[in-house]
């Protein structure tokens, strides 16, 4: 049972769902279940700002992609321990701590933060982390890492000066722009000396007043470059996360299909369901009984199908228009899929330890029919409903969250 | 003038598919009928890129078939709402702002046969204007519906219905644009029910007027046919009007649209609208509450936005593929998945725009021409021409909060500017937004009497790379509203002069 209250909280995590009375911490995702570790790319609330369900809150990075991970809540940050840039957090690491709204972050207990180990970390230093780093080394290097993989490397030809961001020569043959000229005359720095010892982060090589004010020392030196990134980072149209149609609209020979009328042309058979199957090894979670590894999988399934639905929500971009997401999308309450489970016919203890004491009491004799379904394993069918477009793709987001929910070992 | 560049023949044969000589094919292909380019769609994003490809030396073709150039921006859109717009706003202001200046007229009545007129003379002498520029630029103009053969071939049927010709062509743009975005179980009859194409042919002032959708086109339409006295009444999902302005200019335009007369029922869901003998009957539900309501009106207008339009093309020939959305999916130098067909405007990614699709026009026409180009999408104008204007460009504050970014604002109203008093029009504020510490412009968004116009100033301010003070310092004209530009830039960085 108490394996059980372990798959809760870590979903929790992810939910970001406070449910006591005091802030909770906010654990580092896992967004796939092959994931073990992963960085922030950067964080879109700060500390004390309120967020609402669906906002995104934070974008982190693994190996293989960006996710924007979003509020299932409304709440407050009220501390971020792990900066925007930071790499190899464990999954299951504290990188946060949220309160619900209204809730005065200054006066709330804050827990302490829990390292995947399930060791709580040192309080104070995970304090210091945050408010000590300079800016000026926090900021340079973060925000540009990231950038780098979401922009077309096509573009670059075209406008390599300004989306390299802090590192481009000055232009010698531009004409100065006059918070540039006034703050060199009173500086006392010749144009000459600008052009050949100032780095510039304007487009085409263009000194900036920042980069002037960077130079002199009166900012810290990664600020127009952090600037210049973030603005370059939205000169090129947004073509993240597209989902091409489906190939049969494309393909279908009546050539009248338009994409978006996801059913299938009447006139053919009926397709065969399809159906996702996946055999889940749940031998850790040694289940006293049948009953408690139904409970056990019944919650897990529960957590996936909320997962699968905040998954499944768009992400927040210039391409997503929620008015228009909220008209096309399959009405409240449509079923993408079904999920069948076919348990075990005995548990794993039953198995391996031969007769238990339980069985014993309880008269059961579980060695007998144990064949057909590996004993520690359950297997999940999930029929998808192909009425609905987007079905299969929620059918195996639903899997794998189930998988991870089933799966994971602390 | 690449005309009469040098006819190389022999060199045509060895390297007919580079694009370095696909100057020297213009003199050749006429022989065969190949383009250079092809374009699909003559609207903004089309006929711009058609010009512009005609004028690197391009032997340019462009199909459409409405039957004027100018697509939906020149014909169904930009162009007339303008017209209906400031003729609304001129009967407005002499109705009920005449007598505090000092002009006494009386019998003031709005002949709407004759503001139609107006508009569609407006109208006719663009679209005409773009065919001469076509027949100056040599661009051949073909006047029939375009379908994909193969990848490299499109058959034009013409509209008036003469037989259909196969054009061959090297480099595909297919600019074929949007059309409004149908509401589920709503039928639109452009009489009383109708989209953005109806609400500018309206022949008679709508006592009632129900809107769906608080973007800019429902926002616009409803004040023209408010200001001429229509009932209107604005229905949004959202929790605010005006899709992707900065929220606090939102709620201001909100206020001022309000005080001009028209209702708002935001968080407001539509479950249905239908005809009803004279009337239509609109359904509406409180997304929070759950209250329903039946709202009654004489016309419904569902504006609820756009979405791509390629009926018809026949994508499935040439083996483009579209996202699920319906847009048909491009690299950043707008090539689709067959590198000799490019895409460009509303059919395809980012913000509906007119002038969005001309830039990418330009740049496409560039790559194909030159092997580059560009457009800089973080300084892409919207405008809104309601009285007051709303304008912006560059981030608003909510993103620039979600970005993490530390910020100034700068504000100033117009209330404070010498001429926005001699006008006596003072509504309205100019907004900086810039960084903290380096001062570089991030977002200006202006709400307020020619805002329309003003956001030039800021477009090329961040293309730039401008901070605030180099507005600041750069020396505008007394006594202009710019000068409130100017001062909201002071504010910012440092202290405004007159405020």
């Amino acid at each position: 049972m108490n394996r059980l209250l372990r798959v809760i909280p870590r979903a929790r995590l992810l939910h970001t769902t406070p449910r006591l009375y005091q802030a909770s911490n906010f654990a580092m995702p896992a967004m796939s279940p092959t994931m073990t570790e992963g960085g922030i790319v950067s964080w879109k609330v700060k500390e004390g700002d309120e967020f609402s369900a669906g906002d995104v809150i934070l974008e982190i990075e693994t190996d293989k992609a960006q996710i924007d991970v979003e509020a299932a809540d409304d709440g407050v940050m009220a501390k971020i321990y792990k900066k925007d840039g930071d790499k190899d957090i464990q999954v299951g690491d504290t990188i946060a701590v949220i309160a619900e709204p209204g809730d005065d972050i200054k006066t709330i207990d804050i827990p302490a933060p829990v390292e995947s180990d399930g060791k709580p970390a040192p309080k104070e230093e995970a304090k210091e982390e945050v408010k000590e780093a300079p800016k000026e080394e926090a900021k340079a290097p973060a925000p540009k890492a990231p950038s780098t993989p979401k922009e077309a490397p096509k573009t670059e030809s075209s406008s390599a000066p300004s989306s390299s961001g802090y590192s481009a020569p000055a232009n010698p043959a531009q004409t100065l722009l006059p918070s540039v000229s006034s703050l060199l005359v009173a500086n006392g720095i010749s144009k000459e000396d600008a052009f050949a010892k100032i780095k510039a982060t304007g487009p085409h090589g263009r000194l900036l007043k920042g980069d002037i004010l960077a130079y002199l020392g009166k900012v810290p030196e990664g600020s127009p470059g952090a600037v210049a990134d973030e603005i370059n980072k939205r000169s090129h149209l947004d073509l993240s996360n597209i989902k091409p149609a489906k190939k049969s609209d494309a393909a279908a020979p009546t050539g009248a299909a338009k994409a978006g009328d996801a059913a299938a042309p009447a006139t053919k058979a009926a397709p065969e369901p399809v159906i996702f199957t996946s055999f889940l090894d749940v031998a850790h979670f040694e289940p006293e009984d049948q009953l408690e590894l139904q409970r056990i999988v019944k919650q897990a399934i529960k957590l996936a199908k909320y997962d699968a639905v905040e998954l499944a929500k768009p992400r927040r971009s210039a391409n997503v228009d929620p008015d228009f997401e909220a008209i096309i999308g399959p009405a409240k309450g449509t079923k993408f899929y079904d999920v069948n489970v076919i348990y075990p016919k005995s548990t794993k203890r039953a198995l391996s330890n031969g007769a238990d004491l339980y069985d014993i009491l309880s008269d059961r004799k579980p060695r007998k029919a144990a064949v057909q379904v590996p004993s520690n394993t359950v297997q999940v069918d999930v029929t998808v409903n192909d009425k609905v477009p987007g079905a299969e793709k929620r059918a195996k987001l639903f899997l794998n969250r189930l998988e991870y929910h089933l799966t994971v070992e602390e | 003038m690449l005309r009469t560049t040098r006819i190389l023949p022999s060199k045509f044969g060895v390297a007919a598919r580079t694009r370095a000589v696909t100057q020297f094919q213009r003199c050749y292909s006429s022989a065969n009928e190949e383009l250079d380019v092809l374009v699909i769609g003559g609207g903004p994003g089309g006929y711009v890129a058609a010009i512009k490809a005609a004028q690197a030396g391009l032997k340019t073709g462009c199909i459409e078939k409405r039957g004027s150039l100018g697509g939906t921006c020149l014909n169904v859109g930009c162009i007339p709402s303008k017209s209906l717009l400031n003729n609304s706003q001129m009967y407005h202001a002499i109705k009920t702002d005449s007598a505090n200046r000092g002009i006494e007229v009386s019998d003031v009545k709005m002949n709407i046969a004759k503001l139609q007129e107006a508009k569609e003379t407006s109208v006719k002498g663009l679209t005409g204007g773009i065919e001469m520029l076509f027949k100056k630029n040599k661009v051949n103009y073909y006047k029939g519906a375009g379908s994909f053969v193969s990848d490299s071939e499109v058959k034009v049927d013409p509209i008036d219905g003469g037989e259909a010709v196969t054009l061959k062509a090297k480099n595909i743009i297919i600019a074929t644009g949007s059309e409004p975005t149908p509401f589920p179980g709503i039928t639109i009859d452009e009489k009383k029910i109708v989209s953005s194409t109806g609400a500018l042919a309206l022949e008679a002032v709508p006592k009632k007027m129900v809107i769906i959708g608080g973007g800019i086109i429902g926002l616009e339409m409803g004040s023209v046919w408010s200001r001429l006295g229509s009932e209107v009444t604005v229905v949004e999902f959202q929790n605010a009007i005006g899709a992707g302005m900065d929220d606090e200019i939102a709620k201001a335009a909100q206020k001022m649209l309000t005080k001009q007369g028209i209702k708002f029922k935001l968080g407001t869901k539509v479950l249905s609208g239908a005809i009803e003998g004279d009337g239509v009957k609109v359904e509406v539900e409180n997304v929070k509450k759950g209250d329903k309501e039946t709202l009654d009106a004489d016309v419904l207008l569902v504006a609820i936005g756009r979405r791509p339009y390629s009926e018809g093309l026949n994508l499935e020939a040439a083996g483009v593929e579209k996202d699920d959305k319906g847009r048909i999916i491009i690299d950043q130098e707008y090539r689709t998945n067959k590198s000799n067909i490019r895409c460009i405007g509303d059919v395809t990614f980012g913000p509906m725009l007119a002038h969005k699709a001309e830039e990418e026009g330009v740049a496409t026409a560039e790559y194909i021409a030159t092997g580059h180009g560009h457009v800089n999408y973080a300084a892409i104008p919207s405008v809104m021409y309601t009285h007051p204007e709303v304008a912006w460009v560059g981030q608003t504050e909510q993103q620039v909060k979600e970005a993490g970014i530390k910020y100034n604002v700068g504000k100033f109203p117009f209330a404070a500017n010498s001429r926005a008093k001699t006008n006596l029009d003072t509504e309205g504020t100019v907004k900086f937004i810039a960084d903290k510490e380096t001062d570089r412009i991030l977002g200006i968004h202006i709400i307020g009497p020619n805002a329309g116009e003003m956001i030039a100033e800021g477009v090329l301010a961040l293309e730039y790379g401008a901070s605030c003070e180099d507005i600041a310092r750069t020396c505008h004209a007394h006594p202009t509203l710019s000068e409130a530009f100017k001062e909201a830039a002071m504010a910012t960085y440092d202290k405004a002069i007159h405020f």
